[in-house]
């Protein structure tokens, strides 16, 4: 260092600065992976699949003449987001901070004049952004074949649950990043986040209303099936049928759900992290 | 990342992450992925984040600890080379013998009360009686009649043998003692390899200090 022309004084940035300055190479760090190439890869050939298969079979039920756009938006966008929102979150939100610990690499951030929550909220919204824009890839290649066969035709309804879908996207990566903060290994909390997400939510959902028809409004996939739900004119309600009831969380009750998980999983993956040491 | 994070001024950044990086001797590697690198690199490495901002008092809190014996060897040399560049060090740790190697001055606490603070010649004057101690390794073992003409040695006030190949000297007087002493073993044919200050002086003088506190 050069000790003979000394340097101005350095002048540490503020917390929020700081978030942007960790979401700014975070987010470069996905760009550069292979797993954002993965995944920008499932998406691509999902999408090229499903126009092939839709133009050569011509489906009555999405672009047949009694078909409406919302036939349409509904099944290419409905039944394919949350699985998407669900796998691009776990991708990106899994290793977030467990990586820290895996690979070592918080040993040159952690001692640097930095809070580990701008880390973490800059670490999350990184995750956020690079998962956000595997979903607009999604939607924008539904919308070009929806504007193919339709026109410009977009329903409000698509919109609305694009938006869900976003929304689901921070409750997922809020309870990705909890399980990332709890393991020191990425692979465990990928595991147990695709487990719970994929699998045990909806298991537990179908024993709890199967068993003791009582309505699962504590299951984050409940909430989310607004993003689905959404298509539905006039909008599903809970209905009983021969004893047994099917229940169907109304869009205030899933938003309410899906903003629960969110911010209690968040705090609780933030503060599991504050206290967590490197050794 | 760590510039940004300190806030390094975006026109002196890449200087000053060269300089830094050279400082810590890791200039050849500045290209190359940290994941590989060794405890010793790494911390380096985090010795060199430290230094972007250019600070002229650095706090390292045990620096060395956990890493191999190579590891804790280059730690020490870049601390040591710290220390040349007029800046003020303050480093913690548990192994006494490198604080004797490093340090210039010491402070000993003990269930956070400070114990002592001054300079390791003064402090292990001051606590380990009034005898200064030195180790001397050997090449080959000495016959015990030699061991009882260095504790004849003007200012030398006892002489063991630690085992076949090392002697520890106790001796009153300064530095220059400690140097006369040296020819003095040379001139009666004393095998000498190696020639410091014992490791084990400042960990004497801790004992003997926390002693009154346990």
């Amino acid at each position: 260092m050069s000790n003979d022309q000394p340097h101005a004084a350095n002048t540490v940035p503020g917390s929020l600065v700081q978030v942007g300055v960790t979401m700014k190479y975070t987010l470069l760090d996905y760009l550069r992976s292979r797993r954002f190439v993965i995944m920008l890869a499932i998406v691509l050939i999902i999408s090229a699949l499903l126009t092939v298969l839709v133009a050569y079979y011509r489906p009555g039920s999405m672009v047949g003449s009694g078909a409406t756009t919302i036939d349409f938006y509904s099944t290419w966008w409905g039944t394919f987001a949350s699985f998407l929102t669900v796998i691009s979150g776990i991708f990106f939100g899994g290793d977030g901070i467990a990586a820290e610990f895996q690979n070592k690499t918080g040993y040159f951030t952690v001692p640097n004049p930095i809070r580990r929550s701008s880390i973490y909220i800059g670490k999350f919204l990184a995750s956020f952004t690079a998962a956000t824009v595997v979903l607009v890839v999604y939607l924008a290649i539904a919308v070009a074949n929806g504007l193919f066969y339709f026109g410009a035709n977009i329903p409000s309804q698509f919109g609305e649950s694009f938006l869900f879908a976003w929304f689901y996207l921070l409750a997922v990566l809020g309870f990705t990043f909890m399980f990332s903060s709890l393991f020191k290994t990425s692979s465990y909390a990928i595991l147990v986040s695709f487990l719970l997400l994929i699998v045990g939510f909806s298991l537990i959902s179908a024993l709890i209303e199967g068993l003791t028809n009582t309505e699962p409004w504590y299951i984050l996939s409940y909430g989310a099936s607004i993003i689905m739900d959404v298509f539905t004119s006039p909008y599903p309600t809970t209905i009983t049928r021969a004893g047994f009831t099917t229940y169907v969380a109304s869009i205030p009750e899933g938003l309410a759900i899906m903003a629960a998980y969110f911010i209690v999983s968040s705090m609780l993956g933030l503060i599991l992290f504050e206290r967590k040491e490197f050794n | 990342m760590i510039a940004d994070i300190r806030g390094v001024p975006r026109a002196e950044r890449e200087k000053r992450i060269a300089d830094a990086v050279e400082e810590v001797r890791m200039g050849e590697w500045i290209d190359k992925r940290t994941g590989k690198f060794s405890k010793g690199m790494k911390q380096r490495i985090c010795i060199a984040s430290a230094l972007l901002s250019n600070p002229t008092i650095l706090l390292l809190d045990e620096p060395s600890t956990g890493l191999d014996p190579r590891g804790m060897s280059e730690v020490r040399d870049i601390v040591k080379s710290l220390k040349k560049q007029d800046r003020l060090v303050f480093m913690s740790s548990h192994i006494l013998s490198e604080v004797s190697e490093v340090c210039d001055e010491v402070a000993m606490i003990d269930h956070g009360k400070l114990l002592v603070y001054d300079t390791i010649s003064n402090v292990t004057k001051k606590f380990s009686g009034s005898d200064n101690i030195v180790e001397v390794g050997l090449l080959k073992s000495v016959d015990p009649s030699i061991i009882t003409r260095i504790s004849n040695l003007s200012g030398v006030t006892g002489a063991e043998s630690m085992d076949d190949r090392n002697l520890r000297i106790k001796f009153q007087g300064s530095q220059d003692t400690q140097a006369r002493i040296l020819t003095d073993l040379l001139g009666l044919n004393v095998p000498v390899l190696s020639y410091r200050p014992a490791a084990s002086a400042l960990e004497d003088v801790y004992l003997n200090l926390i002693k009154a506190t346990l």
